[in-house]
């Protein structure tokens, strides 16, 4: 010990020494500058578009935060938007930017009219920072704003103004067009999910009804706020009309599921998704069952109050503050510096309207009491076998022999060289022992864990919560996820599903997520959990490689490769070598999210398809089965 | 302030429908649901058509006709070890030994087109170890 702290000491001295630090070391960057430099510090992470907390969708919240604004002001009902080929477009029409100063508010810093209105103190926008950095970080960024039958247009390019066109007579309706195209090089390969926009727009859409959305000629529009994010979003039959209630500054709807299962929040600051929750969340939990333990004068657990409730809250504080930089978790205390706790704010606020919502419904009170005898039924049936599966966890969490580890973990609360990386940890499930080989060979140790099923899992439809906690491998998983009392101890924040891209390891998915969405559907809910696409074939020549992924790709890739490539066919991931591996699951790393779709609800999905076998299904299969022509063949090669 | 209050025409703005002229972007991702009919399809045809169900022409399932095939080819009037014979019938079957074992275990115990020989289907790992099989001629 002491030698190595003698050793760091001379080495920092020596470091002294060496580094030069004089006046022509301090620097004082442009704006623009120093948002190319430091982005993640105006719009958080970079990515790709793959995740929805990417930055190209932070840049067009910035811009549309300022649309919505407009709107909350009381001008302008409608925004447009419209995203092709890498192009953002943002339309709206509210009062338009002032035409002398339509360069200014994009281009110089700290500059915004919103620093002293009482509106704005309730939001969640960097305060004159949003639309310079959105420009900044643009290729091209123009804006235009229209008003009083005059027009003012400006383009940019990387924060630097390129054309400044003068004021011009226009026909155009009042508002402000802005249109840019993030820049290439710091958002690498960057694609617009459409689906993370649709969702977005959304959001905005239940937290201002009234204003309607469009997303390329789709229109976003609710009437009734949080009520309609629940109806939109429910997942199978409710035992009780959605009770909506409001007030100054919150927002709050409630349901039940009829099916068994955990909570499930949607919680709002400011306009901003909360999806971590925080203490407006925990406060609306801990209100709940103040107000239904008063209620029916007895002292019910907590959980089983809480149990299949599917509420939205939305809170609208002053000077909010929250724990991460992606704004998904909220740490404000108070109301307003000054004021009232949240917690007090939120839980007399149930105290007085769901209280009274409750007698003046008995109906629903009734209801409400029923499933909280039932919850609490089902928790005591569970909690013997809970115990024996707790003692059996303990000892996974010593040894989980299914679960190579990663050193960074997502609920790893220190900050700093490990903490940075928390939101790339990524576990994979990997079919067999031959897949989980080379990927534990070529993973990112720091980041990357691996997860090897043996064989087929359970088709766990069907099944109740036990089966978590008797099949081994579920139980497992459960621990190496650590998602057992939710998902906020949530271990890995990419769950990959790898399994080969053959028929059985199709198998393997299918069951697979009838489990998440069976037991843990709030993971796929919120986005975590994704499918490995990994290449199909490999085409090369004595100069080239080239991974294909779909049969396509591979018919351009003869085609280009010249007259007689070797074409390898991966059948299994077992077949790719951890060399090439590398690849696969480095940067380059293809994900397929698995999102809940409003086409269908999960339970009818999962009946379907998971449950026993019916005359539909069947003829589902008859009417639809793939046949094709050339295996037979292909296994004689 | 008050002016800009009026009601709004929610219609699209004429200009910046399509006038961009960029064509749209085709990036969506499939759904759960899409997934699900994706995956099942795969499998069930799979399944039907290349495991589970008998072919109409021969009565066979494809791991049968594979073991038949190998041991036609093997043939040379003696009895073979049961390991060899999986062996063989793996280059023409892309799936484990041990599935292939027990489907040749099932069709010596219909003791129609395969002689056996020892102590037939009982604890398998021995058996693929000892005993011999010989193509039944017609």
């Amino acid at each position: 010990m002491c030698i190595l702290k003698l050793e760091s000491l001379y080495s920092n001295l020596f470091m002294a020494q060496e580094a030069q630090y004089t006046e022509d070391n301090i620097r004082s960057l442009e704006w623009d500058e120093h948002i190319r430099l430091r982005p993640g510090m105006y719009i958080g992470k970079l990515g790709d578009g793959k995740s929805p907390d990417d930055g190209i969708y932070i840049l067009l919240k910035e811009v549309l935060d300022n649309s919505i604004d407009e709107y909350v002001m009381g001008a302008g009902k409608a925004v447009e938007v419209k995203i092709s080929d890498g192009q953002v477009m943002v339309r709206d029409y509210g009062r338009g930017i002032p035409l002398g100063k339509v360069v200014d508010v994009v281009s110089k810093i700290n500059t915004g009219a919103k620093y002293d209105s009482k509106a704005f103190k309730k939001s969640v926008g960097l305060n004159g920072v949003g639309a310079k950095a959105v420009n900044a970080l643009s290729k091209e960024f123009i804006v235009q704003a229209y008003r009083d039958g005059k027009t003012k247009r400006a383009k940019f390019s990387f924060g630097k103004l390129v054309e400044d066109d003068a004021i011009e007579e226009s026909s155009q309706r009042k508002g402000t067009k802005i249109t840019f195209r993030p820049d290439p090089d710091i958002f690498i390969n960057y694609k617009y999910m459409l689906e993370y926009v649709e969702k977005m727009l959304w959001n905005y859409a239940y937290l201002n009804p009234g204003l309607s959305l469009y997303l390329n000629g789709e229109k976003f529009y609710s009437e009734n706020g949080l009520k309609d994010l629940l109806q939109d979003n429910l997942d199978g039959n409710v035992l009780h009309d959605i009770i909506h209630l409001k007030a100054d500054d919150i927002e709050v709807a409630i349901t039940h599921a009829e099916r068994m299962q955990g909570e499930q929040y949607y919680s709002f600051v400011n306009g901003q998704h909360t999806t971590q929750g925080g203490t407006h969340q925990n406060a609306f939990r801990e209100g709940l069952v103040t107000v239904m333990r008063d209620f029916y004068g007895k002292n019910f657990d907590a959980s089983d109050i809480r149990a299949c409730i599917i509420g939205a809250i939305s809170l609208k504080v002053v000077e909010p503050v929250f724990e991460s930089q992606t704004k998904t978790k909220l740490g404000s205390l108070e109301m307003a510096p000054g004021e009232v706790h949240v917690r007090t704010f939120v839980g007399n606020f149930l105290k007085e309207h769901l209280d009274n919502y409750l007698h003046r419904n008995p109906a629903v009170a009734e209801i409400l009491l029923k499933k909280i005898q039932r919850a609490e039924r089902e928790r005591k049936d569970l909690q013997g076998i809970r115990k024996l599966a707790r003692e059996r966890a303990k000892k996974a969490n010593l040894h989980n022999k299914k679960l190579r580890d990663c050193r960074a973990h997502l609920n790893d609360n220190k900050p700093g060289a490990k903490g940075d990386r928390r939101l790339d940890t990524t576990l994979f499930i990997t079919e067999g022992d031959s897949a989980s080989g080379s990927i534990t060979k070529s993973r990112d140790v720091n980041t990357q864990a691996v997860f090897s099923l043996k064989g087929k899992p359970l088709n766990s439809y069907g099944l109740t919560k036990k089966v978590v906690y008797e099949n081994e491998e579920f139980n497992l998983l459960q621990a190496a996820l650590n998602i057992e009392d939710g998902l906020d101890e949530l271990r890995y924040n990419n769950v990959v599903i790898a399994t080969d891209a053959d028929v059985d390891g199709m198998h393997i998915r299918l069951l697979l997520i009838t489990f998440f969405l069976q037991f843990f559907p709030e993971l796929v809910r919120e986005g975590h959990l994704y499918i490995l696409q990994t290449p199909l074939f490999r085409v090369r020549n004595k100069k080239e490689t080239r991974y294909c992924y779909t049969p396509e790709e591979k018919n351009t890739a003869i085609e280009d490769l010249g007259p007689r490539p070797e074409i390898t066919r991966f059948k299994g991931l077992g077949e790719i070598s951890p060399d090439e591996f590398k690849h696969f699951i480095g940067n380059d790393i293809r994900l397929e999210p698995v999102m809940i779709g409003r086409d269908l609800t999960s339970g009818d999905l999962l009946e379907f398809y998971m449950g026993k076998n019916t005359p539909k299904r069947q003829e589902f299969i008859i009417e639809n089965l793939r046949v094709e022509k050339n295996l037979e063949e292909e296994f004689f090669n | 302030m008050s002016e800009e209050n009026q009601p709004i025409n929610e219609e699209l703005d004429p200009e910046l429908t399509g006038s961009e002229g960029i064509e749209e972007e085709g990036n969506r991702i499939t759904r759960v649901s899409g997934m699900y009919q994706d995956y099942f399809l795969d499998y069930a045809s799979y399944v039907i058509l290349e495991r589970a169900v008998p072919a109409l022409n021969d009565g066979l399932k494809p791991v049968q006709r594979r073991l038949l095939h190998a041991m036609k080819e093997m043939d040379d009037g003696r009895f073979h070890k049961v390991a060899n014979i999986i062996g063989q019938t793996m280059r023409f079957h892309p799936h484990g030994d041990a599935s292939i074992g027990d489907a040749l275990v099932q069709m010596g115990q219909k003791d129609l087109l395969i002689d056996c020989q020892g102590n037939w289907g009982n604890i398998s790992q021995a058996m693929v170890r000892q005993q011999p099989v010989i193509l039944r001629r017609a």
